[in-house]
């Protein structure tokens, strides 16, 4: 459920045009495309992927690092203070409907107040009777597979989808022997241990309740077993992952759009994450051996309303509370920890003033998000004992936007915002080993803020929309660790940092046939105390995507496509020193399609980095070069 | 929770991103320059074919002088070298650093870098990147030629050797100490660890020989709430000194997780016949990988056992750990001259962190202070015989002193010193120092100094 807004005001998304958002879509399904392909669409984006499909992959935002931005699926928050970077590739595509990428300060319905920004993903839904499926097959023994159906009723709606994936991932990559100096022993080497094979589920259902109410129940369920191949510089051959991902949520929807409109939105969630890791020789980190078997269950619940007091203001209120428990093991382990837990609490008041001045329509939305957090750490000292760290944090947030629109098919947008990043149990307690605790670390901050202009409109044949804006984000109070001693660091808030650019993005079609998706961003991310652009983050960020579609030419062929894809990275620094450089690189790649039979049968084919650049996002992580890969997608619709 | 379920966590959950994107260790300064040296962060590594005649591949500059003296500069994600002169005086700032060529897979040098005990003596220098990169390096100097570089360990070796310091023999003839334990059966003998591994100096290349030191593995014991339980305990050669055909090599005795500690023991190598002898350095010392040779006296090691304590730095575990070993090795074999332990006076610091000896009798060496308790590190002159210290400097914070240089000639103690982000020049006495100056290195890039080696 979103909160729509009228769309008087031109802006880049349907939720709230004081924002900076971007929507992508995913209902094109012909040619294979992945949530780390789909993401570059997007503004201020910058996925850091450590290998091909399969392999973990985050979304860094305007050069915030992927820790610093949360993940939703629809309203559930997924992502986890406590665990860092959130895992996209854990996340199939066949799932969704949409990817939201919203930069800096969301939206108030999100009821979120993280640095970066929110990833949101739209869950799948079907207005259609339809059965289907499709597979598609790539370089290094990639597969995919799902299968699904939709029933679409007078009251209740439903879809499913059950599929599976794999890949060999045995892609050649340059090996320096780690002796970047001496060329003479350079060579050709495959990935080793970066296979994976993965199994996926997603069911929703969507059924009215009343007139006026809607109750949704999805659920999502993903089990992978992968190898984790380490850094080429020095590979690892023995240890493999094996994770259950399941969530399943239930939301109540009631609105009315009477006298005084309104939304009510009743939601709760179980997601439960289990990771097994087996590295019997200690080759991942420590050099201990490891048979894991950690076990996380979160519990999510949100009550939501908002109502239209006056034609010119709405009033929106969100509160959530969330409870997360951890329960690590490690069968090599001397001793168990026994587990740990967070609650967290949060509650967002927001004020919608909109209407009309003359010509001019505007919109401004201050808002007051309020999030208290308690987590407590239980573990084994080395003395046997058990020990309870408790770490409480209270942290006040704020947005306020606003947008004007002059002219039908132009708006100013703006904003200004507080955000946090709140330290993980590690970081606060450390581990009894490598990492000490500092009980004393606070949450990082930061203050925001960001411009646009966007055109958005129809006029002949052309439509669609442009925009371009600046950001500025002032962080403080960073968590950084510092090494004690060579086994030993500890994080302390010991930094402060800048991250300012420009985004710039387009969507344009002319007539139906030719369409245009392109995003370019410069971001200049400095740490203040070195000076230094923050690792992994490179100055610019480039993408666009031609598209063309011939649109029905006959009973057998119902569309042809295709499409050519240029994405761009600057130089990065892989470390925070500012030393070392990654060499930037281009891809380039190109896709072909054909819907055929009423669009019955889908053929897709599409040819990645065709000039072989590979290039690497984490030092270590050599990408995978040039690939092909092919669909067939079959469907019934009725 | 452990640190292993942690690592795993961060590991797997983009690491940089996650964790280290958070990390780095905040004590760089502005610039971010590459320095002077080098090739200047481009893809090509030097054509082949020496240089006016100079053996060698091009890879550095050239220096104008031959150097005296090193420093190691790092944010422990990036590493810097700079060469300097008999007086202490800067020939390069940044001879070599992580950004003279290129990252690919690797960069030009990880943040975990150090350089051997002893240089070989014939004017190279040499390189050791140690855990997850694994290179020794070695280039001629002054021209800055590459006289080769060499993984201490097999192709895809799925193992990181961790190589602790090369010990030169002769002219074809060089010992590097590989710290890491293999736990895989089924390694290939070149891949095995715990061990000595023989590097030919002349072409840098393993010539296949390896000596075994996992007979002097041991066990250990973690405290749990049911128990003590016993763990394996790894020998992890460290740092070594030759001493005619014998080498001393240190050994730190930690287990796999670093939650236990073995007793405290160097291996005796004797190279004419292979064999290898664990020396026990007294009853309760342990971690005692600094083996560090002894100025005038070249058939005398000094040997500084760390202590061990859980939870980390814990002051009477550490000090019932700790302490300065003389071995001697004559006709009669090696044997342990003389021991000092902190706990022979309770009130002494524990001086044994980051020692280097200045004579049979004198060491300079830190005691480590805490985080939590805002301690900071102090540098000791201390003599092992009467147990007399004398406070030579005291650093900003904890963890800060690191490898000091002495020159014998002058009694100039060279002291890196991160906190103050300078080398700290100090003239011995014998009863304490005076500071005499200090300098810092490579201020454009702004890594705190970790290390001052003498060149030999």
């Amino acid at each position: 459920m979103t909160a729509e807004v009228e769309r008087e005001i031109p802006a880049s998304n349907s939720l709230d045009p004081t924002a900076s958002g971007t929507e992508i879509s995913i209902t094109d399904r012909m040619v294979q495309q992945s949530l780390s392909e789909l993401l570059r669409q997007s503004a201020g984006t910058r996925i850091v992927q450590q290998g091909p499909a399969g392999s973990p992959f985050c979304l860094r935002l305007r050069g915030a690092p992927c820790d610093q931005s949360t993940v939703l699926l629809g309203d559930v928050p997924i992502s986890n203070p406590d665990t860092g970077a959130f895992d996209l590739s854990l996340i199939p595509p066949e799932a969704l409907d949409e990817l939201q990428v919203w930069r800096g300060g969301t939206p108030a319905w999100l009821n979120q107040g993280a640095i970066g920004g929110v990833l949101r993903l739209i869950p799948r839904q079907y207005e259609t009777n339809e059965v289907g499926a499709r597979v598609s097959a790539g370089s290094f023994a990639s597969w995919r597979t799902n299968a699904y159906g939709a029933y679409a009723g007078d009251k209740v709606r439903f879809f499913g989808t059950a599929g599976a994936a794999g890949a060999r991932n045995d892609f050649p990559y340059q090996d320096v022997g780690n002796t970047p100096l001496d060329p003479t022993d350079d060579g050709e080497l495959r990935r080793e241990n970066a296979d994976f094979v993965e199994g996926l589920g997603y069911a929703s259902l969507n059924a009215d309740t009343s007139d006026k109410s809607t109750l949704d129940v999805t659920f999502l369920g993903l089990g992978r077993d992968r190898g984790e191949p380490g850094p080429a510089s020095s590979p690892v051959l023995s240890a493999d992952e094996r994770t259950t991902r399941l969530i399943g949520s239930m939301s109540w929807l009631q609105q009315d759009d009477g006298e005084f409109p309104y939304r009510l939105q009743v939601l709760a969630s179980y997601d439960y994450w289990q990771n097994r890791f087996s590295d019997p020789f200690g080759r991942v980190g420590t050099n201990a051996p490891k048979l894991t078997d950690d076990r996380n269950h979160s519990v999510f619940g949100r009550v939501a309303a908002a109502v239209d007091v006056q034609p010119w203001l709405e009033l929106t209120t969100i509160a959530s509370a969330r409870y997360y428990l951890r329960a690590p093991f490690d069968e090599l382990a001397p001793e168990q920890d026994p587990d740990s837990d967070r609650l967290t609490f949060s509650g967002t008041v927001e004020t919608n003033f909109h209407g009309k001045l003359g010509n001019v329509l505007f919109e401004l939305r201050p808002s007051v998000l309020l999030t208290w957090t308690r987590s407590m750490l239980r573990e084994i000292d080395n003395s046997g004992a058990e020990l309870a760290n408790e770490s409480k944090q209270f942290l006040p947030t704020y947005r306020v936007g606003a947008a004007i629109a002059p002219l039908s098919w132009l708006s100013f947008r703006g904003s200004v915002s507080s955000g946090f990043r709140l330290p993980t149990v590690l970081e606060l307690f450390g581990n009894q080993g490598v990492v000490q605790s500092n009980p004393s670390l606070v949450p990082e901050r930061s203050l925001s803020y960001d411009a646009a202009i966007t055109a958005r409109g129809r006029t002949g044949i052309l439509h669609g929309y442009a925009s371009v804006g600046f950001f500025l984000s002032n962080l403080t109070d960073q968590i950084r660790f510092r090494r004690t001693s060579q086994f030993t660091i500890i994080f302390e808030n010991i930094d402060s940092g800048r991250a300012r650019g420009i985004e710039a993005e387009v969507r344009a079609g002319l007539t139906e046939h030719f369409l245009l998706f392109g995003e370019l961003t410069w971001t200049q991310a400095r740490d203040n105390t070195t000076g230094t652009q923050l690792p992994g983050q490179p100055e610019l960020v480039a993408f666009a995507r031609p598209e063309a579609h011939s649109g029905e030419l006959s009973d057998v062929v119902s569309d042809l496509l295709a499409f050519v894809e240029v994405y761009y990275i600057g130089n990065f620094f892989p470390n925070p020193g500012g030393l070392a450089v990654i060499p930037g690189w281009t891809t380039v790649s190109v896709g072909l399609g054909a819907l055929l039979f009423q669009s019955h049968l889908g053929l897709g084919f599409r040819a990645d980095d065709l000039f072989d650049v590979r290039g690497e996002d984490l030092l270590g992580y050599p990408l995978p070069g040039r690939r092909f890969s092919g669909r067939v997608s079959v469907r019934h619709e009725w | 929770m452990k640190a292993t379920s942690i690592l795993i966590s961060c590991c797997l959950a983009l690491a940089i991103e996650g964790c280290g994107d958070s990390g780095g260790a905040g004590n760089g300064g502005a610039g971010g320059t590459t320095g002077t040296g080098g090739i200047g962060a481009t893809n090509g590594t030097g054509g082949t074919g020496a240089m006016g005649g100079d053996p060698g591949t091009p890879a550095l500059a050239p220096l104008r002088a031959a150097p005296r003296y090193a420093v190691v500069s790092s944010d422990y994600s990036e590493t810097t070298i700079a060469v300097l002169d008999e007086d202490f005086g800067i020939i390069d700032e940044s001879w070599i650093n992580s950004g003279t060529t290129f990252a690919e897979l690797v960069a030009t040098l990880s943040g975990d870098v150090v350089l051997p005990n002893r240089q070989a003596g014939d004017g190279s220098f040499t390189v050791i990147d140690r855990y997850f990169t694994d290179v020794v390096s070695r280039f001629y100097v002054p021209s800055g030629n590459l006289s080769g570089q060499v993984r201490t360990h097999g192709e895809v070796a799925d193992y990181s050797s961790n190589p602790h310091d090369l010990i030169f023999v002769d002219e074809t003839s060089a010992w590097a100490t590989r710290y890491e334990p293999n736990l895989d059966p089924n390694a290939a003998p070149e891949n095995g660890g715990t061990d000595l591994i023989e590097i030919d100096p002349t072409t840098m290349e393993l010539t296949g020989r390896r000596i075994d030191l996992s007979t002097l593995n041991t066990t250990g014991i973690v405290a749990t709430g049911s128990g003590p339980v016993e763990v394996p305990v790894y020998a992890r050669p460290s740092r070594g000194v030759r001493v005619g055909s014998i080498l001393v090599v240190g050994l730190d005795g930690f287990s796999g997780a670093f939650d236990a500690v073995g007793p405290g023991m160097a291996a005796i190598v004797d190279l004419e016949d292979g064999s290898v002898e664990g020396l026990p350095l007294g009853e309760g010392l342990a971690s005692c990988g600094n083996a560090t040779p002894v100025p005038g006296a070249p058939t005398k090691v000094m040997v500084a056992c760390g202590g061990f304590a859980r939870p980390f730095g814990e002051e009477a575990q550490t000090r019932a750990s700790a302490g300065v070993v003389r071995i001697v090795i004559d006709d009669e074999g090696a044997r342990v001259e003389r021991t000092w332990r902190a706990t022979d006076d309770p009130d002494s610091a524990i001086a044994v962190q980051a020692l280097v000896a200045l004579d049979e009798e004198r060491v300079a060496a830190v005691d480590f202070g805490d985080f939590a308790a805002g301690i900071a590190d102090a540098l000791y002159l201390m003599n092992i015989e009467t147990g007399e210290q004398h406070l030579l400097h005291e650093s900003p914070s904890a963890f800060e002193i690191g490898f000091s240089a002495h020159d014998p000639d002058t009694e100039r103690l060279y002291v890196p010193d991160a906190g103050a982000n300078a080398v700290i020049e100090l003239t011995i006495r014998e009863d304490g120092g005076t500071e005499v100056g200090s300098i810092s290195i490579a201020p454009g890039i702004g890594f705190p100094p970790r290390a001052v080696y003498r060149l030999d």
